[in-house]
């Protein structure tokens, strides 16, 4: 049989000719085996085993190779079935008969052929399919020991052929896969490491050793390539964390993978990492080096520590605290501090700071300038970064104040605040360090947020201590203190305020119109007052106002705005204080003034009265009229005083109710508001009437269009004020100076304060008069 | 003084009761050239005012303190004898201090003489011309 040979089945086995049926029926007269009665006993006992075999046999016999099969065969010869039985070999396989004739004439010369696994495209299920088959040819001896015949066993070997193929295709698979996954192996950015384990004598896992290790590994870890191979972890990494032999452990013994994610030894490197069981106390370990990402999740989740306990920590000491740890576990440095610097720029105060075991605390006031030539860095805000104080220009000339408390490598972040560094938050460590940018920033993030946590804080604790001062006030003063809106209802009112107004639940008059709580002119004044501090002006009054209870009170009133963010007024701030008792001293002064006022003026009658008895019978009436006279003007400046209880009174008010007698339409009075004490107002008074008095005989006022003008104005004279007064006759006749100097005319040079400083011009105009005293004296009691 | 021709001589109610004032006030009344008529109190005064029917002026303190009030009184009498003229005094009060009785004036303690004179004067010869 030869690889090209197609065989194809014909139909089911069943309905085919069975070989036995053939054999019988066959006329085998025709062939050279001659029939079958006449065949040698070699032949029939051939054919006989040939038949009731099993395995695919066929059987060339005799000089002709007379080709004989069995039912098994018939797959084999496709549709050369049944025409090849009884015919001969050459016929049954012309197609191949050239290749197979040297094995055929072989084996008829004794030797027996084995051929395997050879290929044939076999159609026997419906459809063309690859057999395998392996067969022998081997002599079959004749009675007389000669080679009569060649009996072909065939075994079909397809599905070993099958199998051994398909074991090939995977070893060769595997094989490509394994240079594959080799260089994978080296050219992994991850680190693998093949291990196995090492038990003690009790099977227990104490150890592993290093099997494979790529480059990437040596590289992430740090160590000279193919340095670890052979060694056992605790031999490449001595005193390496007990985790790195017990998991893996727990991996080869339990078969379970682990993640994991760890730091390694001193190295400050982090790594993720895969460990497999790869049979027999192996195992392998991805590694990838995620220290960049580790710090930056643990500063980005120190940083939401760092808010949650800024949120939570109240005490600033207690802020300091925390924050400077946070930061410095974070970092894994030697010392973190928050120190305030003074407003001189120079001292530095640290209150306590965080340190890593074995490092000094650096608390206390510093200079600034004490440490290196960094100072001005931080004063004018820039962040000082310091890999190696021996090496930095600024720190490197003397090196021994920060090595002598275990600085060797530092940042310090300026807190800046209106343009002037007011906190430092320092990182120190006792060796050398490349600061990342990441740090930096973390360190400047974490600076920050500590410093506005302390600030708030503070500014918290002013505004409780403030609100507490000021509430203390508030409830201390007796003064209803009120706050009003701008449509005058009432807002709120001070704990004293409700006492006074003896209201005792703010609640019964929150938003009642506050005007209507006065009375008289109240309402009115309180309007205005609204008006006056939405204007932005503060205002003043007085009003009676009954309590809640009804109880009678005279309250002063003091109205002022209060002012919105915008600088607008958004409510009024409403004071007012009891002023009852005052009133009603008031009130008697008052009446005990009009008393005296008027037994005064009732005391000048009769001494009127007894001068008019008395002298009615004398000579000089006009003195006698003249002393009446006087007494009046005496008793109207009596009035004026009286107004205001005897301490001032307004120059203009003293000047008119003089000249009230001589007739108003006479006298034109110009001057500011000024007031004068009761001595210059009875000097006025007397004054002005002798004036008034002597202009009704002999000046201006006797002629009909004589007017007299009396102006006043204040000065400012050297270092003190000065009151003018002018009298000024006009229209009249010329003023002529009397030859005789009475009572009147001494009165009228005594002038303003009884002491002079008056100028009399007789003009031919008419008189004027210049009178001239210190302000001070005039209005002094 | 004011006059163009000598007046007769009324009778005018003088109502004080401090003694020496009402003497000064009597002699006022006649330096004005009516007759004078005293009366200690406001009741004396109304009482007066009744039997002394041609009385033409009253001259009143308002101060005093032992009577109904002054203002009232002279309120009083303007409304039951209108035609009487009425001058007020007062130490305790002032002009601007009280509401006058119509065609009533005031002059303030201690009193200008002269001024209260021409007053009476002036006063009277208006009735005098006033339609009865």
């Amino acid at each position: 049989m030869v690889s090209n040979v197609e065989g194809i089945a014909m139909g089911d086995v069943h309905d085919a000719p069975r070989m036995a049926d053939m054999l019988s029926a066959f006329d085998w007269s025709k062939t050279s085996l001659g029939p079958r009665s006449d065949w040698p006993t070699s032949l029939s006992t051939a054919v006989d085993i040939m038949m009731a075999s099993g395995h695919a046999m066929c059987l060339a016999w005799g000089p002709e190779r007379t080709f004989l099969y069995n039912d098994a065969y018939i797959p084999i010869l496709g549709k050369r079935h049944p025409f090849a039985f009884g015919v001969t070999f050459a016929e049954a396989w012309p197609d191949v008969w050239d290749e197979i004739k040297p094995l055929v004439d072989k084996t008829f010369a004794g030797e027996t052929s084995t051929f395997r696994d050879m290929p044939l495209l076999m159609t026997r299920n419906g459809y063309p399919e690859d057999t395998w088959w392996s067969f022998s040819y081997s002599p079959v001896r004749g009675e007389n020991g000669e080679v009569a015949g060649l009996l072909n066993v065939t075994l079909e070997t397809t599905d070993r052929v099958k199998a051994e193929r398909d074991r090939d295709a995977a070893t060769a698979e595997l094989q490509r896969s394994e240079v594959k996954w080799r260089q994978l192996f080296e050219t992994l950015e991850e680190g693998f490491v093949l291990g196995q384990v090492i038990r003690d004598d009790t099977g227990q896992i104490i150890d592993w050793r290093y099997e494979e290790v790529n480059d990437a590994w040596y590289d992430l870890v740090g160590i000279e390539r193919g340095c670890a191979v052979g060694q056992t972890i605790r031999e490449v990494f001595p005193g390496v964390e007990d985790e790195w032999v017990l998991e893996f452990a727990r991996v080869v013994e339990t078969s379970q993978a682990i993640r994991f994610t760890r730091q390694v030894g001193d190295l400050q490197r982090w790594y993720d990492g895969v460990c497999q069981p790869a049979g027999a106390d192996h195992f392998t370990v991805l590694f990838l080096e995620v220290t960049d990402r580790v710090n930056a999740d643990r500063r980005r989740e120190a940083l939401a520590e760092l808010g949650r306990m800024l949120t939570a920590i109240d005490d600033p000491e207690d802020i300091v605290r925390a924050a400077t740890a946070l930061i410095g576990r974070t970092l894994g440095v030697g010392r973190v501090g928050f120190g305030t610097v003074g407003e001189d720029g120079e001292t530095f105060v640290v209150p306590s700071d965080w340190t890593a075991q074995d490092y000094p605390t650096l608390a206390g006031t510093y200079r600034m300038d004490d440490y290196g030539g960094y100072a001005q860095d931080l004063r004018e805000g820039r962040t000082v970064i310091i890999p190696d104080i021996r090496l930095d220009p600024r720190t490197s000339g003397d090196t021994a104040p920060l090595e002598s408390v275990a600085v060797r490598s530092l940042v310090n972040r300026p807190v800046r605040e209106k343009g002037r560094t007011v906190a430092i938050l320092y990182v120190n460590d006792g060796a050398p360090r490349d600061w990342t940018p990441e740090e930096v920033q973390f360190i400047t993030d974490a600076g920050n947020r500590t410093w506005i946590a302390l600030e708030r804080r503070r500014a918290e604790k002013e505004a409780r201590e403030t609100a507490a001062f000021l509430s203390s006030v508030l409830a201390a003063s007796t003064d209803c203190i009120k706050v009003v809106e701008l449509d005058g209802s009432l807002s709120f009112m001070t704990d004293g305020g409700m006492k006074v107004m003896e209201i005792s639940d703010f609640n019964t008059v929150r938003g009642c119109p506050w005007p209507e709580f006065l009375k008289e002119s109240g309402p009115a004044y309180a309007l205005e007052a609204i008006e006056a501090a939405k204007r932005g002006e503060t205002t003043h009054f007085e009003a009676p106002a009954d309590t809640y209870v009804g109880n009678p009170r005279h309250w002063s009133v003091s109205v002022s705005p209060i002012l919105g963010p915008d600088g607008e007024t958004a409510r009024i701030l409403s004071v007012s204080r009891d002023h009852t008792e005052l009133q009603k001293a008031r009130e008697q002064q008052h009446l005990l003034n009009g008393e005296l006022a008027h037994r005064i003026k009732n005391t000048m009658s009769v001494v009127q009265a007894i001068a008019h008895q008395t002298l009615s019978k004398a000579e000089d009436q006009d003195a006698v009229a003249a002393f009446g006279k006087r007494l009046g003007a005496l008793a109207a400046a009596n009035d004026v005083l009286t107004r205001d209880n005897w301490s001032s009174a307004r120059l203009g008010d003293v000047a008119r109710k003089a000249l009230e007698t001589f007739g108003e339409d006479r006298f034109t009075l110009a001057g500011p508001d000024v007031m004068i004490g009761p001595r210059a107002t009875l000097a006025l008074t007397l004054m002005l009437h002798e004036l008034a008095t002597n202009a009704a005989k002999y000046g201006a006022l006797t002629a009909p269009e004589g007017q007299v003008t009396v102006t006043w104005a204040v000065r400012r004279d050297g270092d003190k004020d000065v009151l003018d007064l002018s009298w000024v006759e006009r229209g009249g006749p010329a003023a002529v100076e009397p030859t005789r100097k009475g009572f009147g005319s001494r009165i009228i040079r005594m002038g303003l304060t009884g002491s002079g400083g008056v100028q009399l011009r007789y003009e031919a105009e008419g008189l004027s008069v210049q009178a001239t005293a210190p302000l001070y004296q005039i209005q002094e009691a | 003084m004011g006059q163009s021709q000598p007046l007769k001589r009324w009778p005018v109610l003088v109502v004080e009761d401090e003694p020496i004032l009402r003497l000064d006030a009597i002699s006022m009344v006649e330096k004005a050239g009516f007759e004078a008529v005293e009366a200690l109190s406001s009741a004396d005064a109304i009482q007066l005012l009744e039997e002394r029917l041609d009385i033409r002026l009253v001259y009143m303190d308002l101060d005093m303190p032992r009577s109904r009030k002054g203002i009232e009184i002279a309120a009083a009498i303007r409304k039951r004898w209108p035609p009487i003229e009425i001058i007020l005094t007062a130490a305790y009060f002032t002009r601007e201090s009280v509401e006058l009785p119509e065609r009533a004036e005031f002059y303030s303690k201690p009193i200008d003489h002269d001024e209260v004179i021409a007053a009476m004067q002036r006063l009277i010869e208006a009735n005098e011309s006033r339609p009865a």
